[in-house]
């Protein structure tokens, strides 16, 4: 009893030093430059957490931790998967680190909780992740991204009108959120354009246990499918979709979330053949950059496979150190630092490819159509069919025109032959 | 609403719809064994111990990773799937022992140390196992896709109902058959009474613990194949317990059965015909159970 | 020197004391330490709602979320939906959650005990399920961002202070019911409801105004959780919710309100704090909760109390032991 109590005043005398002492942030003006990195350490996008930290590892080792002179700091947070506590940590970065930026954020949801931040405290935010929206209708001053969850799959319609015409029918699933409404309303739409027919549009949400009552639902007169994996999704959906013995009835084409490399080698034969876009082209794609960042990141990782959620940490930090560099560092101005990210060009050192401002707060970026092989080892890999160079956000679309439509939603574009 | 149910229940009917309900029921089928597994274990140690197990789902989700590491050592599935079971049957055996016993009769220190025990053997899994998600393989003698007729299901869930059967016919034999087996059914009527007959409770109590725990632990590893390893699998597959538990009345070996095999079929034609309540039409009937009959369908009166 | 601190004239010195730390402090804290006492003091009122309920009427309550949550979601739905102002806002998450409440207190009120705790988790799955696929309503899983807090309080300081004067309030209106007769009926049925019921009271009625109550301020501590982090997403009326606010109460001590603040400051500053020190914050937590629950059940206020009863019955059996001796020690000169 008496240790109890003695253990616990302890504990709340400290608790109550740490209120008065702790992160005071009165750092001098010009000391280090503060990059606050907001991640998934635990719960259920843990996975991707570790692959972030190991690419910021990678990234310090070719680039170092100074910038244009001055000393760089990291700050990494853990949001444990939750759309609300990464608000939390992302105010706790601003306020108490005094960070002059923030990069991260996993879900697209945790994208648009976090951009209001940047605006309310003037501080520049880079959302890695792809809500399309904040850099199209929902502009806020203080926010850049990487691109948008739309973009590369415009281009997978494209590829799969053009190479699959067979192909007339399609059923999208994803998950039930922001990220998969604009995947699919971006696949949708182009797809549509080109005259294809989305004829069932099913939604799941990301913690979905037993696929078994959606795979039942589906449409036996499609010849297609586009399914977009989040998170967990990406395991326990293919198994199931191989298991219900449909592999060989639709052509699948999707996400590039469906077979990234951190679950690539435990998703197994079950992936083989799987059709996918994205902005990188997986940890195999030859290029001289991206084979050096693979190099760099399995040191960091155990001898594993850096997938898209390494990359683009990874390249955008290669982004905000240019950014850094074309105001001699001087972040402190956070107005200029912020126009300096809004208009960044990189071309040499990026694993995905050059990547060039659009002037909307988004990135035009290569789009590669991937499908999954296998290495005679029996290990799989991405194999690149179609790399699509400076693809816009908005595709071949006008902006102007572009930005007139609603952004894509659950219901947008509306399933009009959904019978 | 009901417009939308009566156009999607109409739509079901024209085209497949033969073969789509024959799919969907096997599905919610398969789906409620596996609850089952997880459901039972719950059910009884509420229904003898009046614990509210919180970690049961975290017992499930380490069950799984257990069974993946042998699996790797041994290479022999079934062996995985006794394996998981038993170690977690000690697991649980230890945290009764040591931990629940203590606070007999204290409900809200007993749900408290369970929702530590959660956080506790989360980050153990990240500690040990990671936070990649894994992918077990199941034999190939039950991994294949049957079909009858234009009818296809994939045998492996054939295997889950299997399992699930011959549990639920050995705990009934356990229960029905044996003296002990009745000795823990009256520990679940009246531990007092129990006690009073001269059933050795503390023993009924490890028992009741470690058997829920195996049936944890056996069914995290049958649903290796089927559901993968993934963390954070625990607080997702908890909730399904807690209503079959509820739903079937707490410590009844017949209402988990039922309740299991309803909340599956209830889960699947749920998400066909109001995808957007998901987890309202799961939970509402349970809601309706408590308000109507608090104890379950077969729970003893409170 | 510690325990005169729980008594009398010690008492109100460390209420004073308190309160000149919680007006001072803003003064020489760091902005995002400001926000850390504001989850604190937000999380004080729901600790104290269920302490209503648990510390004082015996009600283990395992689904607060659901309160808070349905609170915070009506409020930040019409604030954001359709535009409504803070007071709107305010008014329409009240009675949201306290609409909640009554229905849900009418299922788990047929129960008592551990079925109690049993109900009421499940009742607040239910909750959970709206918020997580009810999309149209909720944003589902993207949740519902953008809730802006009126100019007067927009500021961290001049937010901070709010809450921290509706904190006070509730304080002193939860002091004052656990004082009154009825406070002191709720005791009554916490340490034995036939006792009461044979004195005549109506028990049941009893316990679902408690709820009612206890369901309003926690609605209200969801409505200001909304103005602080502008946002809501099912996370935040998940089970952790519940539990973590049962533990607000267990670390401090059921049935006293300043033991339910203070369990909110403890555990709202080791969520906080405890990630900067250590990746393994989730066993830290897990041992916070474990050696609560083994130690000191009845929390920190709980250990002082003993520890002071014990004292002064030492103190009691010395002084009968000296005047036992010196009456010994007069006979023995005779």
């Amino acid at each position: 009893m008496k240790r109890a109590l003695v253990g616990l005043t302890v504990l709340a005398t400290a608790l109550v030093l740490g209120l008065v002492l702790a992160p005071r942030g009165d750092a001098a003006e010009k000391g280090p430059i503060r990059i606050g990195l907001l991640t998934s350490k635990t719960g259920v996008l843990a996975i991707h957490g570790t692959h972030q930290m190991a690419a910021v590892e990678a990234f310090k080792d070719k680039y170092g931790t100074t910038v244009a002179g001055r000393k760089v700091e990291f700050y990494p947070e853990d949001d444990q998967s939750k759309v609300p506590l990464g608000v939390t940590k992302v105010r706790k970065l601003i306020t108490g680190d005094k960070v002059h930026i923030v990069m991260g954020g996993l879900f697209a949801s945790t994208g648009y909780a976090i951009a209001p931040l940047g605006d309310q405290y003037q501080t520049p935010i880079f959302v890695w992740s792809c809500p399309d929206d904040l850099s199209q209708r929902k502009r806020y001053k203080f926010v850049v991204k990487y691109f948008s969850c739309s973009q590369p799959q415009h281009a997978m319609a494209h590829w799969l009108r053009k190479n699959k015409p067979q192909v007339k029918k399609v059923i999208i699933f994803g998950p039930d959120y922001a990220f998969g409404y604009e995947s699919s309303g971006g696949f949708q739409k182009v797809f549509e354009d080109m005259g294809g027919q989305v004829v069932q549009k099913i939604y799941a949400p990301i913690n979905t246990v037993d696929y078994g009552p959606y795979i039942g639902q589906f449409r036996k007169d499609a010849e297609g499918m586009f399914v977009t994996l989040a998170g967990p999704q990406a395991l326990r959906f293919p198994k199931q979709y191989q298991q219900a013995g449909l592999r060989d009835k639709y052509v699948l084409v999707g996400n590039g979330t469906n077979t990234d490399e951190f679950a690539l080698a435990a998703q197994g034969e079950d992936v083989l053949g799987w059709i996918t876009a994205h902005i990188y082209g997986g940890a195999a794609y030859p290029s001289q950059d991206n084979q050096e960042f693979v190099r760099n990141f399995k040191k960091h990782l155990g001898n594993k496979d850096p997938g898209y959620y390494a990359e683009g940490y990874y390249g955008a930090l290669v982004l905000i150190y240019k950014a850094i560099e074309a105001i001699k560092g001087d972040v402190e101005n956070k107005a200029k630092f912020m126009e300096a990210l809004g208009r960044t060009k990189v071309t040499e050192g990026m694993p995905g490819g050059p990547k060039v401002s659009d002037g909307y707060g988004n990135l035009n970026t290569n789009v590669y159509i991937r499908d999954v092989r296998k290495e005679a080892s029996g290990k799989l890999y991405h194999h690149v069919l179609h790399v699509y160079e400076n693809v816009s956000q908005f595709w071949s679309y006008r902006p102007e025109e572009f930005l007139k439509q609603a952004v894509y939603d659950k219901d947008f574009p509306p399933c009009k032959f959904c019978k | 609403m009901a417009v939308i149910f009566a156009r999607r229940v109409l739509c079901l009917f024209r085209g497949t719809a033969m073969n789509y309900w024959l799919t969907q029921l096997f599905n919610g089928f398969s789906y409620g064994a596996l609850i089952f597994l997880l459901a039972m274990g719950l059910s009884l140690i509420f229904g003898v111990m009046q614990v509210i197990n919180v970690t049961h789902g975290t017992y499930f989700l380490v069950g799984t990773y257990i069974g993946l590491s042998i699996l790797t050592w041994t290479g022999n599935f079934y062996l995985a799937i006794l394996g998981g079971g038993l170690v977690i049957a000690l697991v649980g055996i230890f945290i009764e022992r040591f931990f629940l016993r203590r606070l007999r009769g204290n409900d809200l220190g007993q749900v408290l140390i369970t929702f530590g025990f959660v956080l506790l053997l989360q980050d153990a899994i990240l500690l040990i196992w990671g936070p990649d998600p894994k992918l077990m393989g199941e034999p190939k003698s039950i991994s294949f896709t049957a079909h009858i007729g234009s009818f296809t299901f994939p045998s492996y869930r054939l295997f889950v109902i299997v399992v699930a059967a011959a549990v639920a016919a050995g705990l009934w034999l356990f229960e029905n058959k044996t003296k002990f087996g009745s000795a823990v059914r009256a520990a679940v009527d009246d531990v007092e009474m129990a006690s009073g007959m001269g059933v050795n409770v503390p023993l009924v109590f490890t028992v009741v613990f470690g058997l829920g725990s195996f049936l944890a632990g056996l069914g995290g590893v049958l649903s290796g194949p089927w559901l993968g390893l993934q963390y954070g699998l625990d607080l997702e597959i908890l909730p399904y317990a807690f209503v079959v538990v509820i739903v079937g009345g707490m410590g009844s070996l017949k209402g988990a059965i039922l309740a299991s095999l309803l909340v599956g079929l209830v889960d699947n034609f749920g998400k066909g015909f109001f995808p957007d309540l998901a987890y309202f039409t799961l939970f509402l009937p349970m809601a309706v159970i408590l308000a109507v009959r608090p104890q379950g369908l077969f729970g003893r009166t409170l | 020197m510690i325990f005169e601190l729980l008594r009398g004239r010690g008492r109100v010195a460390v209420a004073v004391a308190a309160l000149v730390f919680f007006a001072v402090y803003p003064w020489f804290a760091s902005r995002f330490m400001i926000t850390v006492l504001v989850q604190c003091l937000i999380m004080a009122i729901l600790a104290m709602s269920l302490d209503l309920m648990v510390g004082y009427t015996g009600m283990a309550s395992l689904g607060h979320a659901a309160y808070f949550g349905s609170g915070a979601y009506a409020a930040a739905i019409v604030s954001v939906t359709y535009k409504a102002s803070f007071p709107e806002a305010l008014a329409v998450g009240l009675i949201v959650a306290v609409a909640v409440t009554a229905v849900f207190a009418l299922v788990a009120l047929r129960a008592t005990g551990v079925y109690f705790l049993m109900i009421t988790f499940a009742l607040a799955m239910l909750i959970w399920g709206l918020a997580y696929r009810w999309n149209s309503m909720t944003g589902g899983e993207n949740g519902i961002a953008g809730v802006q807090r009126p100019s007067f309080i927009a500021g961290t300081t001049t937010f901070y202070y709010f809450v921290l004067a509706i904190a006070a309030a509730v304080f002193v209106f939860f002091g004052v019911l656990v004082r009154s007769s009825f406070g002191r009926t709720l005791v009554g049925i916490r340490e034995s409801e036939s006792r009461m019921r044979t004195l005549g009271y109506n028990v049941w009625l009893h316990k679902y105004i408690v709820f009612l109550i206890s369901g309003l301020f926690s609605g209200l501590a969801g409505v200001l959780w909304v103005f602080y982090d502008s946002l809501v997403a099912p996370p935040l009326v998940d089970l952790s919710t519940s539990f973590d606010a049962l533990l607000m109460v267990s670390v401090g001590g059921g049935g006293t309100l300043v033991g339910a603040v203070l369990g909110a400051v403890i555990v709202k500053m080791l969520e906080n704090l405890v990630n900067l020190v250590t990746d393994r914050w989730l066993t830290v937590v897990a041992l916070v909760y474990i050696t609560v629950v083994l130690l000191a059940p009845q929390g920190i206020i709980g250990l002082l109390r003993d520890l002071m009863a014990r004292r002064e019955m030492n103190r009691a059996a010395l002084e009968v032991a000296g005047r036992a001796n010196a009456s010994a020690g007069k006979e023995g000169s005779k």
